[in-house]
Protein backbone atom coordinates (compact mmCIF):
# COMPACT_ATOMS: atom_id res chain seq x y z
CA UNK A 1 0.00 0.00 0.00
CA UNK A 2 2.72 2.53 1.21
CA UNK A 3 4.33 1.34 -2.75
CA UNK A 4 1.05 2.09 -4.27
CA UNK A 5 0.83 5.96 -2.69
CA UNK A 6 4.14 6.54 -4.58
CA UNK A 7 3.56 4.99 -8.18
CA UNK A 8 -0.21 3.75 -8.29
CA UNK A 9 0.05 -0.26 -9.02
CA UNK A 10 -3.88 0.03 -8.87
CA UNK A 11 -5.65 0.33 -11.78
CA UNK A 12 -8.27 2.98 -12.65
CA UNK A 13 -12.16 1.84 -13.34
CA UNK A 14 -13.69 2.37 -16.92
CA UNK A 15 -16.27 3.76 -15.82
CA UNK A 16 -17.53 6.05 -12.18
CA UNK A 17 -20.23 6.25 -10.32
CA UNK A 18 -20.82 9.53 -8.09
CA UNK A 19 -23.00 9.26 -5.58
CA UNK A 20 -24.50 12.28 -4.15
CA UNK A 21 -27.19 12.16 -1.39
CA UNK A 22 -30.12 11.49 -3.63
CA UNK A 23 -28.76 11.19 -6.90
CA UNK A 24 -26.37 9.32 -9.15
CA UNK A 25 -23.92 10.72 -11.80
CA UNK A 26 -22.40 7.77 -14.54
CA UNK A 27 -18.98 8.74 -15.98
CA UNK A 28 -17.28 7.02 -18.31
CA UNK A 29 -13.63 7.03 -18.44
CA UNK A 30 -11.71 7.29 -22.52
CA UNK A 31 -8.15 7.18 -22.71
CA UNK A 32 -7.64 9.45 -19.26
CA UNK A 33 -11.09 12.10 -20.43
CA UNK A 34 -13.84 11.26 -18.02
CA UNK A 35 -17.42 11.99 -19.91
CA UNK A 36 -20.51 12.68 -18.00
CA UNK A 37 -23.03 10.02 -19.27
CA UNK A 38 -25.99 10.47 -17.20
CA UNK A 39 -27.60 11.72 -14.20
CA UNK A 40 -29.90 10.06 -12.02
CA UNK A 41 -32.20 11.78 -9.49
CA UNK A 42 -34.10 10.70 -6.56
CA UNK A 43 -31.83 7.35 -6.06
CA UNK A 44 -29.61 7.07 -2.96
CA UNK A 45 -26.59 4.65 -3.10
CA UNK A 46 -27.39 3.34 0.01
CA UNK A 47 -31.12 3.04 -0.09
CA UNK A 48 -30.83 0.80 -3.48
CA UNK A 49 -31.59 -3.00 -4.05
CA UNK A 50 -29.79 -5.27 -6.28
CA UNK A 51 -32.27 -5.30 -8.38
CA UNK A 52 -32.53 -1.04 -8.66
CA UNK A 53 -29.04 -0.93 -8.91
CA UNK A 54 -28.91 -3.94 -12.16
CA UNK A 55 -30.95 -0.81 -13.86
CA UNK A 56 -28.27 1.61 -12.66
CA UNK A 57 -25.76 0.00 -14.36
CA UNK A 58 -27.76 -1.91 -17.43
CA UNK A 59 -25.86 0.38 -20.32
CA UNK A 60 -22.51 -1.62 -18.45
CA UNK A 61 -20.87 -3.89 -20.36
CA UNK A 62 -20.96 -7.26 -18.31
CA UNK A 63 -17.89 -7.59 -15.90
CA UNK A 64 -17.01 -3.82 -16.28
CA UNK A 65 -14.56 -2.27 -13.90
CA UNK A 66 -16.84 0.43 -11.48
CA UNK A 67 -15.70 2.74 -9.40
CA UNK A 68 -17.95 4.50 -7.04
CA UNK A 69 -17.19 7.91 -5.75
CA UNK A 70 -19.37 8.62 -2.35
CA UNK A 71 -19.70 11.98 -1.01
CA UNK A 72 -18.29 12.92 2.17
CA UNK A 73 -21.42 12.76 4.02
CA UNK A 74 -20.54 9.32 5.51
CA UNK A 75 -17.17 9.67 5.99
CA UNK A 76 -15.58 10.79 9.24
CA UNK A 77 -12.63 13.06 8.81
CA UNK A 78 -10.25 13.47 11.78
CA UNK A 79 -7.04 15.62 11.49
CA UNK A 80 -4.35 14.82 13.97
CA UNK A 81 -0.98 16.99 15.32
CA UNK A 82 1.51 15.08 16.65
CA UNK A 83 5.11 15.87 18.24
CA UNK A 84 6.33 13.11 16.07
CA UNK A 85 4.44 10.56 14.05
CA UNK A 86 6.48 7.30 14.48
CA UNK A 87 8.46 5.56 11.24
CA UNK A 88 6.71 1.99 11.53
CA UNK A 89 3.62 1.66 10.98
CA UNK A 90 1.97 -0.55 13.56
CA UNK A 91 3.23 2.22 16.04
CA UNK A 92 1.29 4.68 13.74
CA UNK A 93 -1.55 2.61 13.95
CA UNK A 94 -1.72 2.69 17.25
CA UNK A 95 -0.92 6.37 18.12
CA UNK A 96 -3.74 7.47 15.63
CA UNK A 97 -6.58 4.87 16.94
CA UNK A 98 -5.90 6.00 20.30
CA UNK A 99 -6.11 9.62 19.40
CA UNK A 100 -8.93 8.68 17.60
CA UNK A 101 -10.53 6.60 20.71
CA UNK A 102 -10.50 10.19 22.70
CA UNK A 103 -13.00 12.16 20.32
CA UNK A 104 -14.72 9.13 18.71
CA UNK A 105 -17.67 7.35 20.45
CA UNK A 106 -18.46 4.69 18.68
CA UNK A 107 -16.56 1.07 18.10
CA UNK A 108 -13.95 1.98 15.89
CA UNK A 109 -13.72 -1.83 14.70
CA UNK A 110 -16.80 -1.30 13.09
CA UNK A 111 -14.61 1.52 10.75
CA UNK A 112 -12.56 0.80 7.80
CA UNK A 113 -9.69 2.96 9.53
CA UNK A 114 -7.37 4.46 7.12
CA UNK A 115 -5.29 7.15 8.12
CA UNK A 116 -2.35 9.40 5.67
CA UNK A 117 0.37 11.62 6.70
CA UNK A 118 -0.06 14.88 5.69
CA UNK A 119 3.19 16.16 6.75
CA UNK A 120 5.64 15.48 9.24
CA UNK A 121 3.18 16.38 12.16
CA UNK A 122 -0.34 16.17 10.90
CA UNK A 123 -2.19 12.88 9.77
CA UNK A 124 -5.50 12.85 8.11
CA UNK A 125 -7.75 10.10 9.02
CA UNK A 126 -10.99 8.77 7.70
CA UNK A 127 -12.86 6.37 8.54
CA UNK A 128 -16.33 4.47 6.88
CA UNK A 129 -18.09 1.85 8.04
CA UNK A 130 -17.62 -1.83 7.40
CA UNK A 131 -21.09 -2.71 6.70
CA UNK A 132 -21.86 0.36 4.89
CA UNK A 133 -18.48 -1.17 2.34
CA UNK A 134 -20.00 -4.41 2.23
CA UNK A 135 -23.43 -3.40 1.07
CA UNK A 136 -21.94 -1.39 -1.77
CA UNK A 137 -19.77 -4.00 -3.00
CA UNK A 138 -22.32 -7.09 -2.61
CA UNK A 139 -24.79 -4.29 -5.24
CA UNK A 140 -22.12 -4.09 -7.86
CA UNK A 141 -21.12 -7.44 -7.48
CA UNK A 142 -25.04 -8.58 -7.94
CA UNK A 143 -24.50 -6.74 -10.65
CA UNK A 144 -22.00 -8.81 -12.37
CA UNK A 145 -19.32 -5.89 -12.24
CA UNK A 146 -16.09 -5.40 -10.40
CA UNK A 147 -16.21 -2.65 -7.97
CA UNK A 148 -12.31 -1.86 -8.15
CA UNK A 149 -12.50 1.36 -6.59
CA UNK A 150 -14.20 3.10 -3.36
CA UNK A 151 -12.98 6.47 -2.83
CA UNK A 152 -13.92 9.77 -1.73
CA UNK A 153 -14.79 13.12 -3.98
CA UNK A 154 -13.21 15.38 -0.98
CA UNK A 155 -10.23 13.58 -0.69
CA UNK A 156 -9.68 13.69 -4.47
CA UNK A 157 -10.54 16.89 -4.36
CA UNK A 158 -7.60 17.66 -1.99
CA UNK A 159 -5.59 16.11 -4.44
CA UNK A 160 -6.34 18.04 -7.51
CA UNK A 161 -6.50 21.67 -5.94
CA UNK A 162 -3.84 21.34 -3.23
CA UNK A 163 -1.66 19.99 -5.65
CA UNK A 164 -2.43 22.96 -8.24
CA UNK A 165 -0.77 25.85 -9.11
CA UNK A 166 -2.78 28.36 -7.65
CA UNK A 167 -3.82 26.83 -4.02
CA UNK A 168 -7.04 28.98 -2.04
CA UNK A 169 -6.37 29.04 1.44
CA UNK A 170 -9.29 27.00 1.71
CA UNK A 171 -12.00 25.39 -0.37
CA UNK A 172 -15.68 24.30 -0.38
CA UNK A 173 -17.29 21.21 -1.65
CA UNK A 174 -21.22 22.13 -2.43
CA UNK A 175 -23.13 18.80 -2.82
CA UNK A 176 -26.98 19.81 -2.08
CA UNK A 177 -27.18 20.83 0.80
CA UNK A 178 -24.12 19.29 2.38
CA UNK A 179 -21.07 21.10 2.54
CA UNK A 180 -17.46 20.26 3.08
CA UNK A 181 -14.66 23.01 3.91
CA UNK A 182 -11.13 21.93 3.98
CA UNK A 183 -8.93 24.89 5.23
CA UNK A 184 -4.98 24.53 4.42
CA UNK A 185 -1.59 26.23 4.90
CA UNK A 186 1.13 25.11 2.42
CA UNK A 187 -0.56 22.56 0.74
CA UNK A 188 -1.34 20.71 4.07
CA UNK A 189 -5.13 20.35 5.13
CA UNK A 190 -4.78 21.60 8.96
CA UNK A 191 -9.15 21.64 9.20
CA UNK A 192 -12.07 19.71 7.54
CA UNK A 193 -15.75 20.85 8.99
CA UNK A 194 -18.66 19.08 7.10
CA UNK A 195 -22.23 20.01 8.04
CA UNK A 196 -25.55 20.52 6.52
CA UNK A 197 -28.06 23.30 5.73
CA UNK A 198 -31.52 23.07 5.18
CA UNK A 199 -32.37 26.68 4.61
CA UNK A 200 -30.36 29.38 2.36
CA UNK A 201 -29.89 31.79 5.64
CA UNK A 202 -27.83 29.19 7.53
CA UNK A 203 -24.93 29.35 4.96
CA UNK A 204 -23.87 32.48 5.69
CA UNK A 205 -23.64 32.02 9.17
CA UNK A 206 -22.29 28.45 9.42
CA UNK A 207 -19.60 29.42 7.18
CA UNK A 208 -18.38 32.70 9.15
CA UNK A 209 -19.16 30.52 12.23
CA UNK A 210 -16.28 28.30 10.55
CA UNK A 211 -14.09 30.94 9.50
CA UNK A 212 -14.03 32.62 12.71
CA UNK A 213 -13.51 29.08 14.37
CA UNK A 214 -10.36 28.83 12.09
CA UNK A 215 -8.86 31.98 12.93
CA UNK A 216 -9.38 31.87 16.96
CA UNK A 217 -7.78 28.12 16.79
CA UNK A 218 -5.48 28.25 14.16
CA UNK A 219 -4.54 31.89 14.43
CA UNK A 220 -4.54 31.87 10.47
CA UNK A 221 -6.99 34.31 8.54
CA UNK A 222 -8.21 32.82 4.98
CA UNK A 223 -7.88 35.08 2.28
CA UNK A 224 -8.91 33.08 -0.60
CA UNK A 225 -10.88 30.03 -1.22
CA UNK A 226 -12.42 27.89 -4.41
CA UNK A 227 -15.74 26.38 -4.84
CA UNK A 228 -16.53 22.77 -6.01
CA UNK A 229 -20.04 22.01 -6.90
CA UNK A 230 -22.20 20.83 -9.38
CA UNK A 231 -23.08 23.50 -11.88
CA UNK A 232 -27.05 24.11 -11.01
CA UNK A 233 -26.44 24.10 -7.16
CA UNK A 234 -28.63 27.24 -5.72
CA UNK A 235 -26.28 27.54 -3.09
CA UNK A 236 -23.06 28.39 -5.42
CA UNK A 237 -23.95 31.59 -5.71
CA UNK A 238 -25.25 32.73 -2.42
CA UNK A 239 -22.05 31.26 -0.81
CA UNK A 240 -20.00 33.61 -3.46
CA UNK A 241 -22.23 36.59 -2.75
CA UNK A 242 -21.58 36.24 0.85
CA UNK A 243 -17.39 35.29 0.86
CA UNK A 244 -16.97 38.13 -1.30
CA UNK A 245 -18.83 40.64 1.18
CA UNK A 246 -16.23 39.67 3.58
CA UNK A 247 -13.06 40.91 0.75
CA UNK A 248 -12.18 36.81 0.14
CA UNK A 249 -10.83 36.25 -3.19
CA UNK A 250 -12.29 33.26 -4.90
CA UNK A 251 -9.47 31.19 -7.16
CA UNK A 252 -11.12 29.92 -10.10
CA UNK A 253 -10.60 26.09 -10.79
CA UNK A 254 -9.93 24.20 -13.75
CA UNK A 255 -13.37 23.86 -14.93
CA UNK A 256 -13.37 21.49 -17.42
CA UNK A 257 -11.83 18.43 -15.24
CA UNK A 258 -14.27 16.23 -13.14
CA UNK A 259 -12.20 17.12 -10.10
CA UNK A 260 -13.64 14.36 -7.69
CA UNK A 261 -12.70 11.48 -9.53
CA UNK A 262 -9.42 10.15 -9.03
CA UNK A 263 -6.26 11.68 -11.26
CA UNK A 264 -5.22 9.82 -13.64
CA UNK A 265 -0.98 8.97 -13.14
CA UNK B 1 1.25 17.75 0.10
CA UNK B 2 2.14 13.93 -1.22
CA UNK B 3 -1.19 12.44 -3.36
CA UNK B 4 -3.36 10.64 -0.87
CA UNK B 5 -4.40 7.49 -2.72
CA UNK B 6 -7.76 6.76 -1.52
CA UNK B 7 -9.33 3.44 -2.60
CA UNK B 8 -10.91 0.96 0.19
CA UNK B 9 -12.41 -1.58 -2.74
CA UNK B 10 -12.09 -5.20 -1.27
CA UNK B 11 -11.16 -6.05 -5.18
CA UNK B 12 -8.65 -3.66 -6.03
CA UNK B 13 -6.99 -4.83 -9.73
CA UNK B 14 -3.31 -4.61 -10.45
CA UNK B 15 -1.81 -2.80 -13.48
CA UNK B 16 0.11 -5.38 -14.77
CA UNK B 17 1.86 -3.70 -17.27
CA UNK B 18 3.25 -1.29 -14.87
CA UNK B 19 4.21 -3.51 -12.24
CA UNK B 20 6.32 -5.31 -15.42
CA UNK B 21 7.76 -1.91 -16.05
CA UNK B 22 8.39 -0.61 -12.55
CA UNK B 23 10.19 -4.01 -12.07
CA UNK B 24 12.18 -4.10 -15.42
CA UNK B 25 13.63 -0.33 -14.41
CA UNK B 26 13.98 -1.71 -11.16
CA UNK B 27 15.92 -4.68 -12.20
CA UNK B 28 17.93 -2.61 -14.80
CA UNK B 29 19.26 -0.06 -12.98
CA UNK B 30 20.43 -2.60 -9.69
CA UNK B 31 22.31 -4.34 -12.75
CA UNK B 32 23.26 -1.21 -13.44
CA UNK B 33 24.74 -0.19 -10.44
CA UNK B 34 26.24 -3.20 -10.23
CA UNK B 35 28.03 -3.34 -13.49
CA UNK B 36 29.46 0.84 -12.47
CA UNK B 37 30.57 -0.69 -9.12
CA UNK B 38 32.68 -3.47 -11.02
CA UNK B 39 34.08 -1.29 -13.67
CA UNK B 40 34.51 1.27 -11.11
CA UNK B 41 36.58 -1.60 -9.22
CA UNK B 42 38.48 -2.58 -12.51
CA UNK B 43 39.50 0.66 -12.93
CA UNK B 44 41.06 1.32 -9.86
CA UNK B 45 42.81 -2.42 -10.29
CA UNK B 46 43.88 -0.84 -13.53
CA UNK B 47 45.60 2.13 -11.91
CA UNK B 48 47.46 0.62 -9.17
CA UNK B 49 48.83 -2.44 -11.22
CA UNK B 50 52.29 -1.51 -10.93
CA UNK B 51 51.82 -1.25 -7.55
CA UNK B 52 49.58 -4.10 -7.01
CA UNK B 53 52.81 -6.19 -8.93
CA UNK B 54 54.90 -5.01 -6.64
CA UNK B 55 53.44 -6.14 -3.69
CA UNK B 56 52.88 -9.74 -5.11
CA UNK B 57 56.77 -10.08 -5.51
CA UNK B 58 57.35 -8.48 -2.53
CA UNK B 59 54.89 -10.75 -1.09
CA UNK B 60 56.67 -13.56 -2.43
CA UNK B 61 60.48 -12.18 -1.00
CA UNK B 62 58.53 -11.64 2.63
CA UNK B 63 57.57 -15.72 1.78
CA UNK B 64 61.09 -17.01 1.10
CA UNK B 65 62.32 -15.30 3.92
CA UNK B 66 60.03 -16.58 6.56
CA UNK B 67 60.79 -20.01 4.88
CA UNK B 68 64.71 -19.39 5.67
CA UNK B 69 63.86 -18.19 8.92
CA UNK B 70 61.78 -21.88 10.03
CA UNK B 71 65.02 -23.49 8.45
CA UNK B 72 67.87 -21.17 10.40
CA UNK B 73 65.71 -22.21 13.63
CA UNK B 74 65.84 -25.68 13.11
CA UNK B 75 68.90 -26.24 12.38
CA UNK B 76 69.62 -24.03 15.59
CA UNK B 77 67.81 -26.22 17.46
CA UNK B 78 69.74 -29.53 15.75
CA UNK B 79 72.83 -27.80 17.26
CA UNK B 80 71.83 -27.37 20.48
CA UNK B 81 70.88 -30.90 20.90
CA UNK B 82 74.00 -31.66 19.22
CA UNK B 83 76.12 -29.46 21.72
CA UNK B 84 73.51 -29.26 24.44
CA UNK B 85 75.56 -31.68 26.48
CA UNK B 86 79.02 -31.01 25.99
CA UNK B 87 78.12 -27.12 26.68
CA UNK B 88 76.97 -27.75 29.93
CA UNK B 89 79.37 -30.29 30.54
CA UNK B 90 81.99 -27.34 29.88
CA UNK B 91 80.02 -25.03 31.87
CA UNK B 92 80.29 -27.54 34.93
CA UNK B 93 83.63 -27.41 34.36
CA UNK B 94 84.24 -23.87 34.39
CA UNK B 95 82.45 -23.26 37.44
CA UNK B 96 84.35 -25.19 38.99
CA UNK B 97 87.21 -23.77 38.04
CA UNK B 98 86.20 -20.48 39.24
CA UNK B 99 87.27 -21.28 42.59
CA UNK B 100 90.50 -22.24 44.16
CA UNK B 101 91.42 -21.48 47.72
CA UNK B 102 95.02 -22.23 47.21
CA UNK B 103 95.33 -19.86 44.12
CA UNK B 104 93.85 -17.32 46.91
CA UNK B 105 96.07 -17.78 49.44
CA UNK B 106 98.84 -18.35 46.88
CA UNK B 107 97.89 -14.89 46.18
CA UNK B 108 97.64 -13.45 49.34
CA UNK B 109 101.09 -14.71 50.11
CA UNK B 110 102.51 -12.78 47.19
CA UNK B 111 100.67 -9.65 48.59
CA UNK B 112 101.80 -9.54 51.83
CA UNK B 113 105.21 -7.40 51.99
CA UNK B 114 108.34 -7.74 54.32
CA UNK B 115 108.02 -7.10 58.06
CA UNK B 116 104.01 -8.26 57.89
CA UNK B 117 103.20 -11.47 59.13
CA UNK B 118 99.37 -12.92 59.32
CA UNK B 119 98.19 -13.62 62.68
CA UNK B 120 94.65 -14.91 62.01
CA UNK B 121 93.04 -15.52 58.75
CA UNK B 122 89.54 -16.87 58.07
CA UNK B 123 88.64 -18.40 54.84
CA UNK B 124 85.47 -19.81 53.83
CA UNK B 125 85.55 -22.65 50.94
CA UNK B 126 83.04 -21.36 49.16
CA UNK B 127 83.08 -19.29 45.87
CA UNK B 128 82.78 -15.54 46.23
CA UNK B 129 84.02 -15.75 49.93
CA UNK B 130 85.55 -13.16 51.83
CA UNK B 131 88.64 -13.10 53.49
CA UNK B 132 88.86 -11.87 56.87
CA UNK B 133 92.50 -11.74 58.04
CA UNK B 134 94.53 -10.06 60.97
CA UNK B 135 97.98 -9.13 60.60
CA UNK B 136 101.11 -7.40 62.78
CA UNK B 137 103.43 -5.29 61.34
CA UNK B 138 106.88 -4.19 62.63
CA UNK B 139 106.18 -0.19 61.50
CA UNK B 140 103.67 1.78 59.72
CA UNK B 141 105.24 2.05 56.69
CA UNK B 142 105.24 -1.91 55.98
CA UNK B 143 101.87 -1.52 56.65
CA UNK B 144 100.97 0.75 54.41
CA UNK B 145 102.62 -1.15 51.60
CA UNK B 146 100.52 -3.83 52.81
CA UNK B 147 97.28 -1.91 52.61
CA UNK B 148 98.64 -0.45 49.22
CA UNK B 149 98.87 -3.79 47.76
CA UNK B 150 95.46 -4.91 48.95
CA UNK B 151 93.61 -1.78 47.94
CA UNK B 152 92.64 -3.83 44.39
CA UNK B 153 91.05 -5.97 46.19
CA UNK B 154 88.15 -4.28 48.03
CA UNK B 155 89.72 -3.68 51.37
CA UNK B 156 88.20 -2.77 54.29
CA UNK B 157 90.01 -2.43 57.71
CA UNK B 158 87.93 -2.97 60.26
CA UNK B 159 90.11 -2.18 63.30
CA UNK B 160 93.83 -1.36 63.89
CA UNK B 161 95.34 -0.67 67.05
CA UNK B 162 99.49 0.02 68.08
CA UNK B 163 100.73 -2.97 70.44
CA UNK B 164 102.73 -2.20 73.66
CA UNK B 165 105.76 -3.17 71.82
CA UNK B 166 105.53 -0.99 68.91
CA UNK B 167 104.15 -2.99 66.78
CA UNK B 168 101.12 -2.20 64.19
CA UNK B 169 98.32 -4.42 64.07
CA UNK B 170 95.37 -4.55 61.73
CA UNK B 171 91.76 -6.33 61.33
CA UNK B 172 90.76 -6.53 57.47
CA UNK B 173 88.98 -7.61 55.00
CA UNK B 174 89.20 -8.13 51.56
CA UNK B 175 87.50 -9.89 48.37
CA UNK B 176 89.62 -12.34 45.86
CA UNK B 177 87.87 -12.29 42.23
CA UNK B 178 87.06 -15.80 41.91
CA UNK B 179 89.12 -17.30 38.47
CA UNK B 180 86.08 -17.33 35.96
CA UNK B 181 85.52 -13.49 37.05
Amino acid sequence: MELNSHIGLFRIPDSFIYAGDDYLEIYRVNRQKAEKIDTLDGISILNLSSRNFRDVVENFTEGTNIGLVLNSSQFIFNILEFDKIPFRKNLRRDLIEWKIKKVFPEDINQYDHDFFVLSKKRILSVLFKKDMKHKIEKLIDDSNHSLIYLGNSTIELMNHILRGKRIPDFFMEIDKQLLVVVFQHRSVPYYIRKFRVEQTDEIKDEIFKTLRYVTGTFGSTPRTYALVSRDDNRYRDIIRQDLNSAELVEVPLDSDRFLFLPDYP
Amino acid sequence: MRKIRYNIASEKKIRHRRVILISSILVILSLGCVAAGIWRLSAENRLHQDEIEELKILRGKFSDVREMIADYRSRIEQIKKKWGPKINFSNGLIDRKSFSMTEKLDLLEDLIPEGVFLNHLRLVNEPKAEIQLGCVSDSFKNLLVFYKNLSGYGMTIKRESVLKDGLYRADLMIKIADEKD
